[in-house]
């Protein structure tokens, strides 16, 4: 009972830092650090939207998080929003898929038509009057464009990702 | 124990300074395209000798037939070919735009079995003044061994995205 009141109390300011046991502490940093790592790197990749091609359901230099297992057990669909690689994933695109593989795809008017048949966009907010004429999709192809179809086409980055690029879904 | 670490930290220290002194070819290429690229990006005040010297800096990466291929439909498509013309046009571009900042990204470098020749696959970033986007185009770099340096031979664009060509 004396000893215990020998040994003097630590201060505030340290139990504020390093808590009550420094050691317990500094393994929970460690393993916050560690988990930190693996979620941000493998899972939930955090991107900041640059750019106005996805506007106005992502604004430019908006953040976000890309789920890189989404498409682990199947593939894209019609509507996500994913991200595709360049030489790396430093740099990605943010596109959306609108036609899947083996299907053929035009824009009639600003309409996209998908197999013959026109498809709504609910995510579609402001006019576009493209017209691409028809293409069709090989296997493990996907076409994907922005959201923002207001420019001309040759000035919008579109086209066909294959999906070994295509890295994970937008999650917000 | 003391003797041993003073061992250990000069012989580190040895293998880092040859390291340093003889990179492998995939490091030399690395910072030589890490080169290139900061020769590539001006200011709107650089000096007309300062343009001249880093013209001549990315001029002197490349070797005398270099082919430098751009195949982007509706942007901007062209070869351009041998030193001179790479000059000419580096010239050019810094005269067209005021200012350029030129980054490269997720730099891999690929020997070819001979060990004479290498490709470089990245991601250029570039952003000129008063362009409110950043312009990024995949890029895939040809270099050749020639008398013991590495030389460029061919840049070309890669499409990240295929355009299909229309159903006949």
């Amino acid at each position: 009972m004396e000893q215990d009141q020998n040994v003097p109390k630590p201060g505030w300011l340290r139990i504020a830092l390093v808590g009550r046991n420094p050691k317990r502490t500094l393994f929970r940093a460690l393993m916050l650090a560690v988990v930190c790592l693996v979620t941000f790197k493998f899972i939930l990749l955090p991107i900041r939207v640059e750019g106005i091609s996805m506007l106005p359901t992502y604004k430019d230099r908006s953040f976000n998080l890309v789920n890189r297992l989404a498409y682990r057990l199947h593939h894209p669909a019609r509507g996500d929003v994913v991200s595709i690689r360049t030489a790396g994933i430093s740099l990605m695109y943010l596109k959306r898929v609108v036609a899947l593989p083996g299907e053929t795809v035009e824009f009639r008017g600003g309409q996209l038509v998908v197999d013959g048949t026109p498809v709504i966009e609910p995510w579609l907010k402001f006019p576009s009057n493209w017209t691409l004429p028809p293409r069709r999709l090989g296997a493990d192809e996907f076409y994907v464009v922005g959201d923002n179809r207001t420019m001309p086409p040759m000035n919008h980055t579109q086209g066909v990702a294959s999906l070994d690029r295509i890295v994970g879904k937008v999650l917000l | 124990m003391k003797k041993v670490l003073l061992l250990l930290v000069a012989a580190l220290l040895v293998f880092a300074g040859y390291q340093w002194l003889n990179p492998t070819p995939e490091k030399f290429i690395r910072h030589r395209l890490i080169d290139l690229a900061k020769a590539a990006s001006f200011q709107s005040s650089e000096a007309p000798l300062a343009k001249l010297a880093n013209a001549q800096m990315i001029s002197s990466f490349c070797s005398q037939n270099v082919e430098i291929s751009v195949d982007l439909p509706g942007r901007q498509t062209g070869t351009v070919t041998g030193r001179d013309e790479v000059m000419q046009g580096l010239l050019a571009s810094r005269q067209a735009v005021s200012s350029l900042s030129v980054d490269f990204y997720d730099i891999t470098v690929q020997l070819s079995p001979d060990r004479e020749s290498a490709t470089a696959n990245l991601t250029v970033r570039a952003r000129t003044s008063g362009d409110r986007d950043d312009y990024i185009q995949e890029l895939r770099f040809t270099f050749q061994k020639i008398e013991g340096d590495w030389f460029i031979v061919r840049v070309q664009t890669i499409k990240t995205l295929t355009l299909l060509l229309p159903l006949a």
